[in-house]
């Protein structure tokens, strides 16, 4: 899973939002790391919706301009979840890894 | 917000539109990575299926053939407004640095812009498709009565590379002629090969010491030149545009046959996309051979020369024909079988 996508699905997983919302509350999350671009956010949406992993919950009319929400599928919540333990696994091999540099064992050498 | 609904065109009709301009003036930053992420993405959107890597793959080929297409037709339609071949003191300044002191004669190899050398009826074209006797028209000429030249060749090539370069040609390439030794694949030479050009004019022509009658008089040597027309800077011009615009025309269709039949009923989706398919198939091979020479010929030459990659689309030859009926039956069986179901992304909700 991309960083973006990643991101997306994180912002969704709370409750539905708009493309701009998305935009806003990615940049929240990720402490301003990740700035959305508009055309990514909604090429990233189009597939996710694809894919089942997100949903189009419903549509509310602003300033005359029709303003969609999104929502996290269960699937989507699923693979998020898949995700989410996938790189809390690589985060504790590599903190493990850094212990054992810090308390001075010998260093393995390439394989 | 008329730059964003500009910019926005690149995404195909529909709601999608006013949800990204909502979404792009409530950010505010319309930068220039905002604008080319809108273009690319606007593009892609235009092909649907959005979680397919295929129909991108697809589109791009199509692209190209279509691109080929629009070069090739572009570059044969500006060809007709290339200068004729130069005329009375302009020609016999050409015929005299190449042969001077001598009576020449020359003449156009046909009247028209090309040489069907097999003159087939518009009936045998279609039955068998051309075959590859084509050629753009050149003005041959040499000396009268036969084109024999007294002296040796050697030194008459030596100074007729110097009368061209004299007379403002830039002699591109001077190299020996004759048969080969098949067993050593060694040089038997017995003539020279010259190469020149000016402004929008090359120039090719052979001394020789073999010929295929016994007429030639002793201490001669065979001498022929060809004049060609080279295309000048807008032909060049007009086959770059003809292929972005041929690219671009041929994205747009890949993008409405594919979002056409993206839910459509099985049988025009199955029929619509073998049609695409096996017209890629037949035309495929000509553009890739038409678009590396189109590419790798003026490379290779260090000039741009007679645009001979296109004259098998636009003469005809190859799967040109069969090409574009599969392609008309496909935009004619998704135009009328397939029709689009509601896009749960794309269309409001009901």
């Amino acid at each position: 899973m991309r960083e973006p996508t990643f991101w997306i699905l994180t912002a969704l997983a709370e409750q539905a939002r708009h493309g701009y919302g998305v935009i806003q509350e990615v940049a929240r999350l990720s402490e301003g790391q990740v700035t959305l671009l508009a055309g990514t956010l909604y090429a990233a949406l189009d597939r996710l919706t694809a894919e089942g992993l997100v949903a189009v919950d419903h549509d509310e009319v602003v300033d005359g301009r029709t303003r969609r929400y999104y929502r996290l599928t269960d699937y989507g919540a699923l693979a998020l979840a898949a995700e989410s333990e996938r790189l809390q696994r690589n985060a504790q091999t590599a903190t493990t890894q850094l212990r054992g540099r810090l308390s001075g064992r010998p260093e393995l050498g390439p394989a | 917000m008329r730059r964003y609904r500009l910019l926005l065109r690149a995404y195909p009709p529909g709601p999608r539109r006013e949800e990204l301009l909502d979404t792009l003036l409530a950010v505010g930053r319309p930068s220039v990575a905002e604008n080319l992420d809108l273009l690319r993405h606007g593009l892609r959107a235009r092909l649907g299926r959005p979680a397919s890597r295929w129909v991108t793959v697809v589109a791009v080929l199509v692209a190209l053939t279509t691109g080929y297409a629009g070069a090739a037709l572009a570059a044969r339609a500006t060809w007709n407004a290339v200068p004729d071949f130069p005329s009375g003191a302009a020609m016999a300044e050409i015929t005299g640095t190449v042969f001077p002191g001598l009576p020449v004669e020359g003449d156009r190899s046909d009247d028209g812009l090309f040489l069907d050398i097999s003159e087939q009826s518009f009936a045998g074209q279609l039955a068998s498709g051309r075959n590859e006797d084509f050629q753009y028209v050149t003005y041959d000429f040499g000396p009268a009565g036969g084109n024999y030249v007294a002296g040796r060749y050697r030194p008459w090539t030596d100074a007729a590379a110097a009368r061209l370069e004299a007379a403002g040609w830039t002699v591109r390439d001077v190299s020996p002629t004759g048969n080969t030794w098949i067993a050593t694949g060694e040089l038997d030479e017995s003539g020279r090969g010259i190469w020149a050009i000016r402004d929008d004019l090359s120039i090719e022509f052979e001394a020789s010491t073999i010929t295929n009658t016994d007429r030639m008089p002793a201490g001669s040597f065979y001498a022929s030149a060809t004049l060609m027309r080279l295309p000048p800077w807008y032909v060049t011009a007009a086959a770059a545009a003809g292929m972005l615009l041929g690219a671009f025309l041929g994205w747009l269709l890949t993008g409405w046959v594919s979002r056409r039949t993206e839910r459509s009923a099985t049988a025009p989706r199955v029929a619509g996309h073998t049609l695409a398919a096996l017209a890629l198939l037949v035309t495929l091979p000509q553009t890739l051979f038409g678009v590396f020479a189109m590419v790798v010929e003026p490379l290779r030459l260090g000039t741009p020369f007679q645009p001979f990659w296109g004259m098998s689309l636009t003469y005809g030859y190859g799967c040109v024909l069969l090409g574009l009926l599969l392609s008309l039956l496909c935009v004619a069986t998704v135009a009328f079988g397939a029709r689009p179901a509601t896009d749960p992304v794309t269309e409001p909700i009901s």
